[in-house]
């Protein structure tokens, strides 16, 4: 018989530059995930919600949101890189590469790029370049970001 | 009346102008814990009040920090019936800052200014750059970001029959 705290989550030291993460679970999109990111932001491209309409423009049913697709691909990353982040700092080199549909599977991986100490003792910058897949093995979504993440053995404070 | 407005055309972009999107939103708890676990973020500092105040000094004084990516998704999201109501696509963003955290209750505004055009590989719309801007109302900047539109022309979709 044990009792034991499970930890989730890497911290600073963790991070070794090219280390790749194949991270876990993937996420079918379905319609309704779509639908309610959409209204709910009041994203008012039709391509998101109106069939026939994206249909008309040469798709094959209604698209999967592309701020979506980027929080999909993002969430699903998050225990591997960021759950012990202090702030996620921005996006960069964001590219859409390819258009999603309702019932698409996606993945995602991350590899590490860079990491830096940062002005407070208990904490660093890491760079990852994450990428989203779908069920076909096509890169849908590829990003950079740089996370604030906390050490788990903070340097003395400078005097 | 038709289903996309005609004034959001590739042609009706000026590069230089800057676009004030008129309605703001106010961004509630249940938009960040809804999305943060929508999208299966699993950050505590989003959504553990318990956590963030057991650690104020490193989490925001104890509040919970709504997620950047919701904080982008409302400000595009507020952008987009003025710029992307007659997108194609997405094509690339870059550049994007959380220049400030964002807090439950906090009521959001969207700029956009048009900062290129550019034809793309199909006749049928071409590429906006915008440099999007989320605000508070007193004017703080709480997110930034280039975003690269295709969408669609005038010229091709709306040609007399």
């Amino acid at each position: 018989m044990a009792v034991r705290k499970i930890e989730r989550g890497h911290y600073f030291e963790d991070f070794e530059v090219g280390r790749v993460f194949k991270h876990h679970w993937g996420r079918t999109i379905n319609e309704g995930d779509n639908s309610l990111f959409t209204s709910v932001t009041m994203n008012f491209n039709p391509v998101y919600f109106n069939r026939e309409y994206a249909r008309s423009l040469g798709f094959n049913d209604i698209i999967v949101n592309h701020m979506l697709v980027l929080n999909v691909v993002f969430g699903l990353s998050v225990e591997d890189l960021s759950e012990r982040a202090i702030a996620h700092l921005g996006y960069e080199k964001v590219k859409f590469l390819g258009t999603v549909y309702p019932g698409d599977t996606l993945t995602s991986q991350s590899e590490v790029l860079s990491k830096r100490d940062a002005s407070r003792p208990d904490r660093g910058v890491v760079r990852f370049r994450t990428s989203g897949f779908n069920q076909r093995g096509e890169k849908v979504l590829e990003y950079e970001r740089p996370v604030l993440i906390r050490k788990r053995n903070p340097a003395p404070a400078k005097e | 009346m038709s289903i996309t407005s005609e004034g959001s055309y590739f042609e009706d972009f000026t590069v230089g102008d800057t676009l004030i999107h008129q309605r703001g939103r106010t961004i509630t708890e249940t938009d960040n814990h809804m999305f943060t676990s929508l999208v299966m973020n699993t950050a505590e500092l989003h959504f553990n009040q318990n956590l963030v105040e057991r650690e104020p000094e490193t989490y925001f004084n104890g509040r919970r920090v709504v997620y950047g990516g919701v904080v982008l998704a409302f400000v595009v999201g507020l952008a987009s019936e003025d710029t992307s109501e007659n997108a194609i696509a997405e094509l690339e963003m870059d550049n994007g800052r959380h220049t400030n955290p964002v807090f439950h209750g906090d009521t959001l505004y969207a700029e956009s200014t048009v900062l290129e055009k550019r034809d793309s590989h199909r006749p049928d719309a071409g590429i906006v750059k915008f440099k999007l801007v989320g605000k508070r109302p007193d004017g703080t900047v709480v997110v930034e970001i280039e975003r690269s539109v295709l969408i669609k022309r005038k010229s091709y979709f709306l040609k007399k029959s």
